[in-house]
């Protein structure tokens, strides 16, 4: 008896032992698969689903918003009803019966989209039929609650919120957020159990877009843009607006545009940005900075005189005119070629400075190459690197035989309007987070000093008369205001094949105002008027309504011209730090504008930069530097392929 | 006496404990239901912001005010700019 009860208590006592190893391997020794199946069993996945950061205006208005929707899916398998479901679900979707049906009787799929970005009431109608095998994902949908207004400017997203154009492309992985998951413990019901509020402090959602841009302006320079296609019978008509202190787009817009809401209604010529991607000949726009390239030489003055020919110059077997055959004009000062746009007279005065200063000169204001502007598809516009010879010399000196885009034409005028500093445009003043930290801020940078600030005034002063009676631009002039500016007619190139478009043009007018403290420089091209299709005629008196608008807004009192305020130097000076040389922007190396320096130079430039290798860097030629990539302003990355060329 | 006072005080705190735990599950509940409101909220916000910047836009109120209260634009002659004396001084 009593070994039997021994024998019961070891055996006991075994199992009791092996109970505990076994509690104590389960418990105690890390194994990957218990885990797994421990995790399974009670912890669940959360998908936070980011929402797409908002876009404003300079003024804190709405200009690109994300709501809430919900995407509706079937598992085909589960559904028991296919017909009758299909009838409800097309019902309350407002889809086709058969398109619905079709889809819930595709038995080899277990997921199929029915309808996605649905409204949060739709949703709830749905939900109240509890039909098995419908379920519904969160996602985001874009709004653009001004519809055209700045839509070729802000772009658009996809069905999956992926920027495709505009500011959306360019800042999709700062607006987009993040795609998080959690792992968080669950109850017997699936919900998530919160742990030290983790699901709480979690944020993905993507980033604000503070712009530049002002709302109003913004839809004030597209009605007149629409106003004045429609009245010329133009095809297009684009136009900008520019803080010339900064470099801040105020306004940029082309006429046709788009409303965001009717994509597939749209033709995709007019979603692109104009200003931006179009190369254009800029007529006589150019002829200031043939002014420009003379006062550089230090022998020309406003006073020098050339003489006009007539109205008619023979340059070897071709004849250049001016616009108009009853102008013909003798002696005339530089400033009165400007007043009265003289393409013999600008012809005279190219062929004085010669072609490698008026080159460099060119080249200094940034034309050939991207202003840097932060929008994706810059041009670079087109700048014969090749000898122009006469012809082309006196082709380009009143702005025709090169290409350029609105925004350099506007950025070459604010270089003007402020004291002579080049500055690089921008959209986006500042990007924040979603916790509220500003996490990049834009500051005005200066790409080169271009011109001296005595010698902007001259020029100022020469763009002024041109607005003045009798002057090509007078209709731009605004009441209580003294406005600087140049009209622009040039031959529409014909984009087909050689040469230009049989009375196709393009008339523009840029400038700025007030002309003695410059704060906005407004640009406007009307291309190919049917009505009229002078500069003078056509974009001038587009540019005064805008003007008076922007300042009346601003609420800038009429100046009063005394002595003191007639382009005081003081008048003159930018608001943007000194940064001409090789520079760090926000720690980001930017590259150095190099135009005319030679080999010795270049290279001490370039010995500052950390991420370029000079003996990587590709020189053509010899001499000094006529072309260089990247362009000045632009920021140098590791490794960045650097090429210069000289001559 | 002694081991009955002991049994109460072991029996409390093995109460207080249970409790304590149920406490933090329900609070738990409690954060998610308010989580999920807080959610609803800033959703229903978000709309409202993108249904007033609907309402406030240019082109609208452009509509209302020429179509519907009969409004024109501003003439030049009819802008009177107000400055204190001072702005003047400084603007000279």
């Amino acid at each position: 008896m009593k070994s039997r009860v021994i024998l019961v208590f070891i055996f006991i006592t075994t199992l009791f032992i092996l109970g505990l190893a076994r509690v104590f391997y389960l418990q105690m020794i890390p194994n990957d698969n218990l885990t797994k199946l421990k995790n399974n069993q009670y912890m669940s996945r959360i998908f936070l689903m980011p929402h797409r950061g908002k876009i404003l205006d300079r003024s804190g208005e709405e200009l690109a918003s994300s709501v809430t929707t919900y995407s509706l899916f079937a598992d085909p398998l589960l559904i028991e009803y296919p017909q009758r479901i299909s009838k409800k679900l097309s019902d309350i979707l407002k889809l086709n019966k058969k398109d619905v049906y079709k889809k819930l009787i595709q038995e080899e799929r277990r997921f199929v989209w029915i309808k996605r970005q649905i409204e949060p009431e739709v949703m709830k109608q749905v939900k109240e039929m509890k039909i098995q095998g419908l379920g519904f994902i969160e996602e985001g949908k874009r709004s653009y609650p001004n519809l055209h207004v700045a839509s070729q400017i802000l772009g658009f997203v996809g069905i999956d919120n992926n920027g495709l154009e505009g500011l959306e492309k360019k800042y999709d992985a700062e607006l987009k957020g993040e795609k998080l998951s959690i792992l968080s413990k669950r109850d017997a019901r699936g919900r998530p159990l919160v742990v030290s509020g983790q699901i709480f402090e979690t944020s993905n959602d993507g980033a604000t877009l503070e712009l530049t841009i002002d709302k109003e302006i913004q839809y004030e320079l597209e009605k007149q843009l629409e106003e004045v296609t429609m009245q010329q019978q133009a095809e297009r008509a684009m136009g900008i607006v520019m803080d010339p202190m900064t470099g801040e787009i105020i306004a940029m817009a082309s006429f046709p545009s788009f409303d965001p809401a009717e994509l597939s209604k749209t033709a995709a010529e007019n979603r692109r940005n104009h200003n931006i991607t179009d190369i254009l000949e800029p007529g006589s726009t150019f002829k200031i900075i043939t002014a420009a390239a003379a006062l550089k030489t230090g022998r020309i003055f406003p006073n020098t005189k050339y003489f006009c020919e007539n109205g008619k110059m023979k340059i070897g077997r071709r004849t250049i005119r001016e616009a108009e055959s009853s102008h013909k004009h003798k002696w005339l000062s530089l400033a009165q070629i400007i007043e009265l746009s003289s393409n013999i007279g600008s012809t005279k005065v190219a062929f004085d400075i010669g072609e490698e200063h008026f080159k460099k000169i060119i080249s200094d204001f940034g034309f050939g190459y991207p202003t840097g502007i932060d929008f994706p598809g810059e041009s670079s516009g087109i700048i014969n690197q090749a000898s122009w010879g006469e012809h082309l010399l006196s082709n380009i000196s009143f702005g025709h035989g090169v290409g350029v885009t609105p925004i350099q034409i506007a950025n070459a005028y604010a270089t003007i309007a402020n004291g002579g500093k080049r500055l690089k445009p921008f959209f986006v003043k500042r990007i924040i987070d979603h916790q509220g930290n500003i996490v990049q801020e834009t500051r005005p940078t200066v790409v080169s000093e271009v011109l001296k600030p005595k010698e902007a005034s001259t020029l100022t002063l020469m763009l002024s008369g041109a607005t003045q009676d009798g002057a090509t631009g007078a209709l731009a002039r605004v009441d209580g205001y003294p406005v600087a500016g140049k009209t622009g007619t040039s031959q529409k190139v014909n984009p087909q094949g050689r040469g230009y478009l049989r009375d196709a043009y393009i008339s523009s007018f840029a400038g700025f105002i007030p002309a003695n403290q410059p704060q906005y420089v407004i640009y406007v091209a009307v291309d190919n008027p049917k009505k009229e299709y002078y500069g003078s005629q056509v974009a001038a008196p587009v540019f005064k309504n805008i003007a008076s608008f922007t300042l009346r807004k601003k609420g800038y009192l009429p100046v009063i011209l005394t002595e003191k305020s007639i382009l005081t130097p003081k008048a003159f000076t930018p608001v943007v730090e000194k940064k001409t040389k090789s520079v760090l922007i926000q720690g980001q190396e930017v590259m150095p504008a190099l135009h005319g320096l030679t080999l010795k130079e270049v290279a001490r430039e370039l010995k500052e930069l950390k991420n370029i290798n000079l003996s990587d860097v590709k020189l053509v030629g010899s001499g000094y530097v006529t072309y260089q990539w990247p362009p000045p302003g632009w920021i140098i990355k590791e490794q960045s392929k650097v090429k210069i060329n000289f001559k | 006496m002694k081991p009955f006072i002991s049994i109460i005080i072991l029996v409390s705190v093995a109460l207080s404990t249970v409790f304590v735990k149920m406490e933090v599950v329900r609070l738990g509940y409690e954060i998610l239901s308010m989580g999920r409101k807080t959610k609803q909220a800033s959703e229903a916000r978000s709309r409202l912001e993108v249904q007033y910047a609907k309402l406030t836009r240019p082109s609208r109120l452009d509509k209302i005010g020429t179509e519907k209260l009969a409004l024109t634009r501003v003439q030049k002659n009819q802008v009177i700019m107000m400055a204190a004396q001072g702005e003047l001084a400084v603007r000279q």
